[in-house]
């Protein structure tokens, strides 16, 4: 056998794993979509109904329009405290071994636990945050952050939980810029901004750019942060496309409906990559050719 | 004096991520009249344990008898983390190795494919799952977890194994083949020592995803005694009426078992996502 269908053969279990656990159920949605489905019991063909239904469908629009400030938001912030703490990080100082393992720790905090702390924290009357701001005399009388704020705090909760990921995945990438040349830039006279913009910014960023598209895909699929926290309100206020999804298919049990979303929500994810990610590959190879 | 600035930044930013850990913690120990009485301090006036001992006392009116259901949903969780753990290292390390030294044709191809997986909201897997699952009668069945989070935490371990195997020098292998060790030899005598580090790092990702997940498990796992940690609070929350005492201290139970054995790790698991990156 050869080497390449030896591969192959390796690949077979986990293809075949993901085969049953996420291919069969994605067509199965995608087929879902296309039947009036109350209460999970199959019940019409109805075609394109349901994706006529949700466009027609204020709530749809709000929650497309949210999901994009919410992984625009996420992403920017989660991108700036992953580059600036893992700039830090990679210094040497004193302290420096015990930061990295400190800023490891919300990772390992589960999402159920992430939600229950944030509200306790942000309790208008008994939370900690109200509190500090009425002793620093920056308000009168309490302000209740998931309501008056909802959006900007579930990002902010957010971003604190997926941080550790972001720091230390760019903190690898900077291994990866060789110090000689960086000792050489400074020879040269080259300031820390120069540095960064011109010899480490190249390095890292077919890295940036990997783990850009990871948070794409894990931020606007998340959903058990957001429901926990504010259960997509107040209102509609934090109610993104996957929260919108599992309201219709287990709330309101519309699950052709929530099929439609769903699919909706992929196609506009696919369509994003292949632009941001795809299509400029190719076109660099062109141009090379 | 440049070092005090790093210092004073990273205090800062250790401020803001380990704050809400220490405030779970700290909030437990205070008396209900505390918690209740606004103004918090950061040190608990009256330190106590009362909301613990509630929790194992099953006479208490709210929350009373949950510490014995607590600790049973851990004893679930850490099984099926670590069959998670297991099975998504086995997985991800003969895929790793197949992108990395034996694919030629269509690797990058079939590894972006992996990364797809993502891009499904878990949202709509939801009622599919739940529908293959009973066919192959796995509801309550933990093992109906572990397939759900070995599809998660899979892709992206074996992404990064991917890399590890790259990083092994070419000339290594070839000289191991020659010596007359046949590809499995040479597997477990220069590879597996190579990765060896990072496996640590996949083992902790794959425990972690699975261990506080909570959609898949509040609709996957009907028993009492079978639930993981996610569920097993939710009878502290009772409608609007939320106590707030012995809902922390059982937060607490649940994590600082991941705590005490993600810590002594932390270093190597860093190392090992580092390592990873070496070769990109």
């Amino acid at each position: 056998m050869t080497p390449n269908k030896l591969g192959y053969l390796l690949l077979l279990p986990l293809f075949a794993w993901l085969g049953v656990v996420i291919a069969f159920p994605v067509f199965y949605g995608v087929y879902l979509s296309f039947f009036d489905v109350p209460y999970g019991i199959i019940k019409k063909f109805v075609f394109l109904e349901n994706y006529v239904s949700i466009f027609s469908d204020l709530k749809f629009r709000i929650a497309f329009i949210n999901s994009l400030i919410w992984t625009a938001g996420n992403i920017a912030l989660q991108t700036a405290i992953g580059l600036g703490a893992a700039l830090l990080l990679n210094k040497s100082f004193k302290g420096r071994d015990v930061g990295r393992v400190g800023i490891l720790i919300p990772f390992i905090i589960p999402a159920f636990v992430t939600a229950l702390v944030w509200r306790w924290m942000m309790e208008p009357d008994l939370g900690v945050f109200n509190a500090v701001l009425k002793q620093l005399h920056l308000i009168q009388k309490p302000i209740v952050p998931l309501v008056d704020y909802a959006m900007v705090t579930v990002i902010i909760e957010n971003t604190w939980r997926f941080s550790p990921f972001a720091i230390i995945f760019i903190l690898s990438a900077l291994q990866t810029v060789p110090s000689d040349v960086v000792d050489a830039a400074k020879v040269d006279g080259a300031g820390h901004l120069q540095i960064f913009r011109h010899v480490t910014l190249p390095i890292i960023s077919p890295f940036l750019s990997f783990m850009g598209l990871l948070a794409f895909f894990w931020n606007f699929n998340l959903f058990d942060l957001i429901w926990l926290t504010t259960g997509g309100g107040p209102g509609s206020m934090t109610e993104t496309l996957p929260v919108l999804i599992y309201r219709r298919s287990f709330r309101e049990f519309r699950m052709g409906e929530g099929a439609a979303i769903s699919v909706f929500s992929f196609i506009f994810m696919a369509i994003v990559t292949t632009i941001l990610y795809f299509l400029p590959k190719i076109r660099f190879r062109g141009g090379k050719k | 004096m440049k070092s005090y600035t790093d210092i004073f930044l990273l205090a800062i930013l250790l401020l803001f991520m380990l704050f809400p850990v220490y405030w779970i913690f700290v909030s437990s120990l205070k008396t209900t009249d505390e918690i209740y009485g606004g103004n918090p301090s950061l040190i608990p006036a009256n330190p106590t344990i009362m909301h613990y001992v509630k929790l194992f006392n099953p006479g208490e009116y709210f929350g009373g008898g949950t510490g014995p259901v607590i600790l049973n949903s851990i004893k679930n969780s850490i099984i099926v983390a670590a069959g998670t753990m297991l099975i998504s290292l086995i997985l991800s390390t003969i895929t790793g190795y197949a992108l990395s030294r034996l694919i030629t044709s269509g690797k990058e191809l079939l590894a972006r494919t992996l990364l797809i997986v993502y891009m499904f909201p878990s949202t709509i897997l939801i009622v599919p799952i739940f529908q293959v699952m009973s066919l192959f009668k796995l509801i309550d069945n933990h093992f109906a977890l572990i397939m759900v989070y070995v599809t998660f935490s899979s892709p992206f371990i074996s992404w990064l194994f991917k890399t590890f195997f790259d990083a092994v020098p070419k000339e290594l292998e070839e000289s191991a083949m020659i010596d007359g060790a046949d590809r499995l030899r040479t597997f477990i005598h220069v590879f597996l020592p190579v990765v060896g580090p990072g496996l640590l790092t996949g083992a902790v990702f794959s425990f972690i995803t699975a261990w506080g997940e909570y959609t898949f498990t509040t609709i996957l796992i009907n028993t009492e005694a079978k639930k993981t940690v996610g569920p097993a609070l939710d009878r502290l929350i009772g409608g609007i009426y939320i106590d707030w005492g012995g809902l922390l201290a059982g937060t607490v139970l649940i994590i600082l078992p991941v705590i005490v054995f993600f810590i002594p790790l932390a270093k190597r698991f860093l190392q090992g996502f580092m390592m990873g990156a070496i070769k990109g």
